[in-house]
């Protein structure tokens, strides 16, 4: 497990650069940050929960305003009723149960998407009651030199994967930037398998 | 001197921001229109891609062509308080015109669009274009997205940085970056989760990686188009 000190002095390495001499300290920092950023969204391996109140007469909550670091939704719970909300439907199926589902007042049995930034909540509470747990997948948080990443232990290389190509790109070497690419192309999508079969062998079936 | 300009950057800025718009439809946005009584016809504002919904005080109204209207033989001038259809296939003067035609007047209001403003005004929900400061698409990928495109199309117009082999390679991240992130926009984030076992009885509860291959698990518990 590395910190991102680590990472960043691996990177240096890559580039036969630990004198710090064509490569400055925020251009690493910069496609350090991209890296993880890249990582983390692409695989949503970060999952957080928020607390939020209910907000009376509200049929779609933009979450990304109030979420500093909002990816996506994943479940919503009611803290109201202890019950989650139905994830099984989308905005078409709210049609088709009543063409007037935008101003249906009642507790809240069912969320879907509307796009990356507003989820709508159907029914709504009429007025301001109560609290909800937000479930999220979460944007990858600013770079500490001290941290460790909150990637797996085995996929953290493809931080300095994305780093060196991307710096070698700097300097318009495309071909030498490749080779990091296809590893970190190759690898990220192994992650993102992991990530969305995580503890797939201890699952039941259940239909 | 710098190769390309603050002004050619902005440019193909923009015009990467315009073409992953254009390719995923992401940004929504919402109007209330003014509606004025015994006036069938309104105009849109002109960053609109297509209409998503339309709600008339809460409750939806459907499209309908023109020629679907003068099939069913229906009385194309009479009135009602709520239509039950817009025509909106005139994209170019970005107009849509309402059916019956609207006998009240509404007024419009900009605020609260997304909740207690819906059962009073006449709501249009649209897919729009990027106006690169407000409505953009998603910061967790745009600089990176952005980015290629940039240098794809410095690297490729006539000048001194004109660099093709650099273009090309550019070009293939953009494409990368174009459908990774696509991708992830339209399935990911706007498909239902199917977590949480609903009233239909189905969920993802179970081991994708033994049933995905043998199930058509996305033709179950999706009744309409996906992501809608």
């Amino acid at each position: 497990m590395s910190i991102f000190t680590t990472i960043k002095t691996n990177v240096r390495d890559n580039l036969n650069d630990a004198a710090v001499i064509n490569y400055s300290s925020s251009d690493v920092d910069e496609s350090t940050q991209d890296a993880y950023d890249d990582i983390v969204a692409q695989t949503q391996c970060i999952i957080k929960k928020v607390t939020l109140n209910w907000t009376g007469d509200l049929s779609y909550y933009d979450f990304l305003t109030l979420v500093s670091d909002y990816l996506a939704c994943v479940a919503i719970f009611n803290n109201v009723n202890n019950r989650w909300l139905y994830d099984d439907k989308t905005l078409n199926q709210f049609d088709l149960i009543r063409d007037d589902w935008e101003i249906a007042h009642g507790t809240p049995e069912s969320w879907a998407a509307l796009n990356y930034k507003y989820i709508a909540i159907f029914p709504k509470y009429a007025t301001t009651s109560g609290t909800f747990d937000l479930y999220y997948w979460a944007i990858a948080p600013t770079v500490v030199d001290a941290n460790t990443p909150l990637i797996a232990t085995d996929f953290q290389h493809l931080l300095e994967k994305f780093t060196t190509a991307d710096l070698l790109e700097q300097f318009e070497e495309y071909t030498k930037a490749a080779n990091f690419w296809e590893t970190y192309i190759t690898e990220i999508e192994q992650f993102k398998e992991r990530t969305k079969n995580i503890a797939g062998r201890d699952l039941l079936l259940l239909i | 001197m710098a190769l390309f300009s603050t002004a050619t950057i902005t440019r193909f800025a923009q015009e990467a921001e315009d073409l992953f718009v254009k390719n995923h439809h992401c940004i929504i946005d919402r109007t209330a229109l003014a509606i004025v009584a015994n006036t069938h016809t309104y105009s849109l504002p002109s960053y609109l891609i297509d209409v998503r919904r339309i709600t008339w005080k809460g409750l939806k109204i459907y499209p309908a062509s023109h020629r679907g209207l003068r099939e069913s033989q229906a009385s194309l001038t009479g009135t009602s308080a709520t239509p039950y259809n817009y025509i909106f296939d005139n994209i170019g003067q970005a107009q849509i015109r309402f059916f019956p035609i609207p006998s009240v007047t509404i007024a419009s209001i900009g605020t609260n669009l997304y909740g207690s403003e819906i059962v009073n005004r006449v709501i249009v929900e649209f897919y729009r274009s990027s106006d690169y400061a407000t409505f953009t698409i998603p910061s967790f990928f745009r600089k990176r997205l952005i980015k290629a495109y940039i240098l794809k199309m410095c690297f490729s117009i006539e000048g001194r940085g004109q660099n093709l082999k650099a273009s090309k390679y550019w070009h293939d991240k953009w494409n990368y970056y174009n459908e990774t992130y696509g991708m992830l926009l339209e399935e990911l984030i706007n498909e239902p989760r199917h977590i949480i076992l609903g009233p239909g009885g189905t969920s993802r509860d179970f081991n994708l990686r033994t049933l995905e291959n043998n199930l058509k698990y996305d033709n179950i518990g999706i009744g309409v188009e996906k992501g809608e």
